[in-house]
């Protein structure tokens, strides 16, 4: 740039070492001349001095007159007059005590930025690079000026590429650890990573551990059977049947309009019972019922509810209150309790002649009667037992019997995109077959222990449903095994696949402070 | 001839006789009373409590010493077991007595309806108006069995009732057995125990062996099948086994050096 002015004469100041190295230009520079170059061109160290920016720094660059005082008083002399090998020289010299100094300091931490921004000795071209002491250097070496560090030279250079990298000494790894942009980086990255830790830990955890525990427990099992729960004799009951198939006519097929009617609970709610059959506009012709336990019990008129079922041709299954009130049954007959000449009251005594079906205070006038024969077996009838007896006294035979051939487990056969459907009251144990399903444990669970797959009848632990879903994902499609069940009616409908299902539903009024819930579900 | 005089007299002696027919004999039925081929008592009545009415053998605590002065082995014992149990199961049946099998032996019930082998106890429960039952009519009663476990000639068991039923209290810790039915060749026993209504408590049932149940969990009794034989089995029998020997007991197949067998569903020996 500054060699477009027109020298006018020559003056000691125009042999500056950068006019001397252009070869090109014999023209001298006076001094005014050589003031206003160097006020633009020239950076004072304290302000901007920044040895990148250098390299770039114009070729032709002067000094300013004033600018002598600052140099040191070997260097321009010996620039002056050097030829290029000799610049070459100095300049290795120059390096040299530049890295004695930086080893003798090394144990000092670098300055971090020197107003403001940060350079190295490395000479890279960009953004952040190590500091070093730039106030050490340029007092101890009194500051070579700007000009020296401009050669012609330094391209062709390639040993001082060391203004890239000087090679003579790699940086320790403390070194480029404790670097700002390592340090910031680092610190990023470790703030990001507790974050996503957490975030993880919070909302995908919980479902991570759930995961690997029901795919420990399914797999334990699909390798052996031993230590979990089904391995012993199935227990055998008397009056009681554990496996029914459903009459294959009634399963829908792909094309035509039938349904197979699912409801649970119904808990002696025969009111509601009926008014969810027109709700669902049920035809006898077309539509099956399967109920699937609890069809009596808690609610104010189980013999209508059996009446009804029984009029519908409803299949059924056995529900842990239809069992109790069965084994009340058989007890009382056992007992001959059931028997005319042994009663003492006949008002309200349904059996052994058939009983007033619609009557829905049987229970309620049974009840008030003072049995003679209990007094004697007190002790039996505690809380639990009374109840389902009284139950028992006021249903008929013909109902007794409908109870009584209700299965623990029916067998609804393949349905379409269902594979083999099930219906129980409770619950089935995955990787136990059907016959050795334990009836207790079908009519009561609602949770299983995850080692041993114990089931429970308690709510707290791991569903039956999880490990049962798990167990059938595992297995080749065609062999999965839907089960629809009822029971666990905290939990409420529970529908793990398959299709958008509609929903039927009526209301239940509420006949005890308990409420008396049934789960109603219409599915096709 | 009537006197005036001692008619006070007479009436004394009447009443007197009366009290004598109505006191409680508190005597155990003692070797001399019972025994019927041994010869010297082997029962550890020497060493026991007066209190305590019942007195196992010196050499096992579940043999009675009054009518054996052995042990008997792995197998023999297996059988004399299963046979005493039928015999008990059918007896309460003719009787029309309500009984349930409970603890140990309720859990060889589930694995395969048979006694577990290496099980020496056998236990049963009965109501209290079903031991009232038995203990004013059939104590000390002999019920003769002739089966195909048996030798030729049949078996005797004696069904022998504890006095101190009647205290029902769990502190009563020498008499926590209620009754026993023994076979009389053998010296193996059935211990049948009674369920009481919890004082104060409502739908719970108590044993004085210090066990408390709902009584939701036992009764309506199940119909089932024991070592071939109809038996009636408490209404909420996993959980009840699960309460006293934990879940393990439900799935482990490995006990007391004994297999379970799967397949046949036979304990089979180990070791």
């Amino acid at each position: 740039m500054g060699t477009a002015l027109a020298p006018e004469s020559s003056s000691p100041r125009s042999s500056s070492p950068s006019a001397s190295l252009d070869s090109d230009f014999e023209t001298e520079i006076d001094s005014n001349t050589v003031d206003i170059l160097n006020q633009q061109h020239y950076l004072s160290p304290p302000d901007h001095f920044r040895p990148a920016q250098q390299q770039h720094f114009q070729r032709h660059s002067l000094l300013a007159a004033d600018e002598k005082t600052y140099l040191h008083a070997e260097t321009p002399d010996s620039l002056t007059s050097a030829s290029q090998a000799d610049e070459k020289a100095y300049f290795d010299e120059f390096w040299d005590n530049f890295h004695k100094k930086r080893k003798r300091r090394s144990g000092l931490p670098p300055l971090d930025t020197y107003n403001g921004s940060g350079y190295s000795v490395d000479g890279t071209m960009n953004g952040r690079r190590r500091s070093y002491n730039a106030r050490a250097y340029e007092l101890s070496h009194q500051r070579p000026t700007l000009v020296q560090f401009v050669k012609n030279g330094w391209q062709a250079q390639n040993t001082h590429s060391g203004w890239s990298s000087p090679t003579e000494i790699a940086p320790s790894w403390t070194q480029i650890l404790s670097a700002p942009r390592i340090r910031r980086w680092t610190l990023i990255f470790l703030v990001s990573v507790s974050l996503l830790w957490l975030y993880w830990r919070r909302s995908w955890m919980d479902a991570w551990t759930e995961h690997r525990t029901l795919s420990d427990a399914v797999k334990g099992r699909l390798r052996s059977d031993l230590g979990y729960f089904g391995t012993n004799m199935l227990p055998e009951f008397v009056g009681m049947t554990q496996l029914g198939t459903l009459d294959t006519s009634f399963v829908p097929g792909p094309r035509d309009s039938k349904r197979l009617i699912f409801i649970g609970d119904i808990h002696g709610c025969h009111e509601e019972f009926s008014s969810l059959l027109s709700e669902l506009s049920f035809n006898p012709e077309a539509d099956h019922l399967v109920l699937t336990g609890d069809l009596i019990s808690k609610g104010p008129s189980s013999s209508a509810a059996i009446d009804l079922a029984i009029a519908s041709n409803a299949s059924c299954v056995r529900g842990n209150h239809e069992d109790r009130v069965l084994l009340a049954y058989r007890d009382l007959q056992y007992h001959h309790r059931l028997s005319p000449h042994t009663d003492h009251h006949a008002k309200g005594e349904k059996v052994p002649t058939p009983p007033n079906p619609g009557n829905p205070n049987a229970a309620k006038e049974a009840e008030s009667d003072v049995d003679p024969d209990q007094g004697i077996d007190a002790e039996h009838f505690t809380s639990g037992d009374f109840v389902d007896q009284q139950l028992a006294r006021s249903l008929s035979k013909q109902q007794i019997n409908y109870l009584a051939l209700c299965p623990v487990i029916l067998d609804v056969g393949p349905v379409k995109d269902m594979g083999r459907v099930r219906a129980v009251h409770a619950g089935l144990v995955p990787g136990v077959s059907l016959q050795r399903q334990d009836p207790l444990s079908v009519m009561h669970m609602r949770t299983l222990d995850l080692k041993s797959h114990v089931p429970s009848r308690g709510a707290t632990g791991t569903p039956w449903t999880k490990i049962w879903n798990k167990y059938q994902s595992v297995l080749p499609k065609r062999e999965r095994t839907t089960v629809i069940y009822g029971h666990d009616s905290h939990r409420g409908l529970q529908l793990e696949s398959g299709p958008e299902p509609q929903i039927v539903s009526v209301n239940c009024k509420d006949y005890r402070p308990k409420r008396a819930s049934t789960e109603e579900l219409g599915s096709s | 001839m009537i006197t005036r005089q001692p008619c006070w007299f007479a009436l004394a002696l009447v009443f007197l006789a009366l009290a004598l027919q109505c006191a409680q004999v508190r005597g155990d039925a003692d070797f001399e009373s019972v025994r019927v081929l041994m010869t010297e008592d082997s029962s550890g009545k020497g060493g026991d409590p007066k209190e305590k009415y019942w007195h196992e053998s010196v050499f096992h605590p579940h043999y009675d010493g009054r009518f054996t002065n052995h042990a008997l082995d792995y197998e023999d014992q297996k059988t004399n077991l299963t046979a005493a149990m039928q015999a008990y199961l059918s007896t309460m049946v003719d009787l029309g007595a309500d009984t349930w099998i409970m603890h140990g032996t309720l859990l060889g019930w589930w694995w395969n309806a048979k006694i577990m082998p290496w099980d020496s106890d056998i236990d049963v429960q009965v109501s209290l108006k079903t031991m009232h039952f038995l203990a004013s009519y059939y104590n000390m009663t002999i019920h003769h069995y002739a089966t195909s476990l048996m030798p030729t000639g049949g078996r005797n068991y004696m069904l022998e009732i504890n006095p101190g039923y009647t205290n029902g209290s769990p502190d009563d810790k020498l008499n926590v057995i209620d009754a026993r039915f023994i076979d009389t060749e053998t010296g193996v026993f059935i211990d049948i125990t009674t369920v009481r209504i919890k004082e104060g408590e409502e739908g719970i049932l108590q044993v004085k062996d210090r066990h408390e149940y709902k009584a939701k969990d036992i009764f309506p009794l199940r119909d089932s099948i024991f070592e071939g034989q109809p038996v009636k089995i408490p209404y909420n029998y996993a959980e009840l086994l699960e309460e006293e020997y934990g879940k393990n007991s439900l799935t482990n197949t490995k006990f007391e050096h004994h297999t379970f067998n799967s397949t046949n569903f036979e304990w089979e020996r180990t070791s």
